[in-house]
C-alpha cells in the first residue's frame, strides 16, 4: 500500500515537473529556427536577427559570441537608455508585483553597451531582477501598472536572454539557472512554434541559454 | 541557565524531536515551550508547492509515506541512527512535550499574533529554529538573544536554497565549500550574525544523498555545541555584510544533473587516490 501510494505521488511529481529536457529544447530550436513567421514588416529585421543569432549560438556552443551588435540595433539607443536609467535612480525598478514596461529591453541595451561606469549599477539591478524572478516565479515580470499578455511574454524572453549573457559575463550560474526556468515557463505558450515577435525573442532566449549552458558546463 | 523555545516545521520532524530531546536532557538549558506548524494547512501547502513543486511531493513520499528517515537507522552516519543512539523514543513532538512537561502549541504560521503572545509570556533567551518558513519582525524581536538557525551551507558565501549543490557546481577545480553554519536569524535570508560553522568533506563514493545524510546529524551536533558555547559565553556573534555572500535559489534540474556529474567525478578521483 505504501509503495503504491509512493508510486502515485511519483507519477504526480513527474506530471507537475515543468522543466523541459535538453533533447526537447534542441529539437524545438532545430525545427523552428527557420520557420519563424513574420508578424509584420517591422518584425522582419528582428526575425532575421533572431535566426542568425540563434543559429550561431546553436552551432557554435564553444565559441564566444561576438555578433551582439546586430541585436543592439533592435534595442533603444544609448542616450534613451541612459535617460531611462537616470529617471529611475532613487526608486525601485523591480517591485514585488512586477516591473515597468520596457525594463528588460533597456537593461539588455545597457548590458550590451558594457559601459564601465554603469557596470556596478547594472549588476545590482540585475540581481534585483533575479531575486524577483526566483521569488515570484511564474507570476514574475507582470507589467505594471495593468499587465498585458504579449509584451509580458517579450519581457520574459528578453529577461531570459539577458540573464543567459549575464551568467557568462559575471561567471554567475544563478543567472543561467533563472534563464532556464523562465524558458521552461514560457514553453507552453510557444510549444506549437514561434509565430509572433514574442516567439522570436523566445527562440533567441532559448538559443542564448543553451549556448551559455554549454560554455559554463563543458 | 538558558531559557529556550523550539520552533518546528511539523509535529513529526525527526530533527526537531531529537534536538528537543537533547535540550531537555541537558543541564544548563530549560525548554520553555515547543511551537510546531500544522502539517495540513492550505496556505502552507500552496506556498511550498509553488516554491518546490515536484520536489515537495517527492519529499512527502520519502518522509511520510515510505518513512525513509525511520528506516535509515542501518546507516551509521544518518540522523535516524543518531536518534536511536540518543534513545529518542517519542514519535511526535506533542508526545515528547507531554513526557517532559513542556508547554506545546500548534500553529498554522509561526508569525501569528497568538504565537507572539505566547512567546512573550514564555520570555525565552533563544528560539531554536528547526524549520517552518520565514520569520517576521514581530517574532524576531521577542527572544533576548535571538533566533538560532543551523543553515546547511557555509555562510556568508552560500545563503538560501540548495547550498550543498551550488558549491559543487561552482567549485571549478577547487574543493567545494560544503558545510554548516549556526547563525542568529534576521529579516534577510541567512544574513544574520554567524556564531559557529563546520566544514564538511566529500568522501570517496559520495553523492548528494549521502552528503545530505551526513549533514543532518551534524546539524544537531553543531546546534547543541553552539547552545553550549552561548551558555558558557564562549561564542561571539559575527556580523555579516550583505556583499560578503550571494543568495542562491532552487537549482534547475539540468544544472543539478551537471552538479551530480561533477560530484561523481570528484568522489571517483578521491576513490582512485585511496
Amino acid at each position: 500500500m505504501r509503495n503504491w501510494l509512493a508510486h502515485v505521488i511519483e507519477r504526480l511529481a513527474i506530471a507537475m515537473d515543468d522543466s523541459i529536457p535538453a533533447s526537447t529544447v534542441h529539437s524545438y530550436l532545430r525545427k523552428h529556427i527557420d520557420t519563424v513567421i513574420p508578424a509584420s514588416l517591422d518584425a522582419q529585421i528582428l526575425i532575421d536577427q533572431a535566426r542568425i543569432h540563434a543559429a550561431f549560438l546553436l552551432d557554435n556552443p564553444f565559441s564566444e559570441f561576438t555578433g551582439e551588435e546586430l541585436l543592439r540595433d533592435l534595442l533603444p539607443v544609448q542616450e534613451a537608455c541612459t535617460d531611462w536609467l537616470e529617471n529611475r535612480r532613487g526608486e525601485r525598478m523591480v517591485r514585488w508585483k512586477g516591473v515597468q514596461r520596457g525594463t528588460s529591453e533597456h537593461m539588455l541595451a545597457l548590458f550590451l553597451d558594457e559601459d564601465d561606469a554603469l557596470a556596478d549599477e547594472v549588476y545590482a539591478w540585475l540581481q534585483a531582477l533575479l531575486r524577483h524572478v526566483e521569488v515570484r516565479r511564474k507570476a514574475a515580470l507582470y507589467l505594471l501598472p495593468d499587465g498585458d499578455a504579449d509584451p509580458e511574454r517579450i519581457e520574459q524572453s528578453q529577461t531570459a536572454y539577458l540573464f543567459s549573457r549575464a551568467a557568462i559575463r559575471w561567471r554567475d550560474a544563478r543567472f543561467l539557472n533563472a534563464a532556464l526556468k523562465l524558458n521552461d515557463w514560457s514553453f507552453p505558450t510557444f510549444r506549437s512554434g514561434p509565430r509572433t515577435v514574442a516567439g522570436c525573442w523566445y527562440v533567441l532566449a532559448l538559443a542564448g541559454t543553451e549556448h551559455t549552458l554549454e560554455q559554463m558546463t563543458c | 541557565m538558558l531559557k529556550l523555545v523550539l520552533f518546528a516545521p511539523t509535529d513529526r520532524s525527526l530533527y526537531s524531536r531529537l534536538l528537543a530531546e537533547l535540550i531537555v536532557c541537558e543541564e544548563g538549558f530549560v525548554l520553555g515551550g515547543i511551537v510546531a506548524r500544522r502539517m495540513l494547512s492550505w496556505k502552507r501547502i500552496r506556498g511550498e508547492l509553488r516554491r518546490d513543486g515536484p520536489r515537495l511531493l517527492r519529499k512527502v513520499a520519502r518522509k511520510l509515506v515510505l518513512g525513509e528517515e525511520h528506516t535509515e537507522t542501518a546507516q551509521p552516519d544518518s540522523l535516524a541512527a543518531l536518534a536511536f543512539l540518543e534513545g529518542l523514543r517519542a514519535p511526535t513532538l506533542s508526545r515528547l512535550a507531554r513526557q517532559h512537561g513542556v508547554p506545546y502549541m500548534k500553529t498554522i504560521d509561526h508569525n501569528q499574533p497568538v504565537v507572539e503572545e505566547a512567546l512573550r509570556a514564555m520570555a525565552p533567551d533563544i528560539i531554536v529554529f528547526t524549520g517552518g518558513g520565514l520569520i517576521r519582525k514581530n517574532i524576531l524581536a521577542v527572544p533576548t538573544l535571538g533566533i538560532l538557525n543551523c543553515h546547511a551551507g557555509l555562510l556568508p558565501q552560500y545563503r538560501g536554497m540548495d547550498v550543498v549543490e551550488w558549491p559543487v557546481l561552482e567549485a571549478e577545480d577547487a574543493v567545494p565549500q560544503i558545510g554548516l553554519t549556526c547563525h542568529y536569524m534576521d529579516k534577510g535570508v541567512d544574513t544574520g550574525p554567524i556564531l559557529t560553522l563546520r566544514r564538511m568533506q566529500v568522501f570517496p563514493g559520495d553523492d548528494f544523498k549521502t552528503l545530505r545524510r551526513r549533514i543532518e546529524p551534524e546539524m544537531v551536533r553543531l546546534m547543541m555545541a553552539t547552545l553550549r558555547g552561548i551558555e558558557a559565553g564562549d561564542v561571539t556573534p559575527l556580523e555579516q555584510a550583505d556583499e560578503d555572500g550571494r543568495q542562491y535559489f532552487v537549482m534547475h534540474p539540468r544544472l543539478k544533473m551537471y552538479a551530480e556529474r561533477k560530484l561523481a567525478q570528484l568522489s571517483n578521483s578521491l576513490r582512485s587516490l585511496q
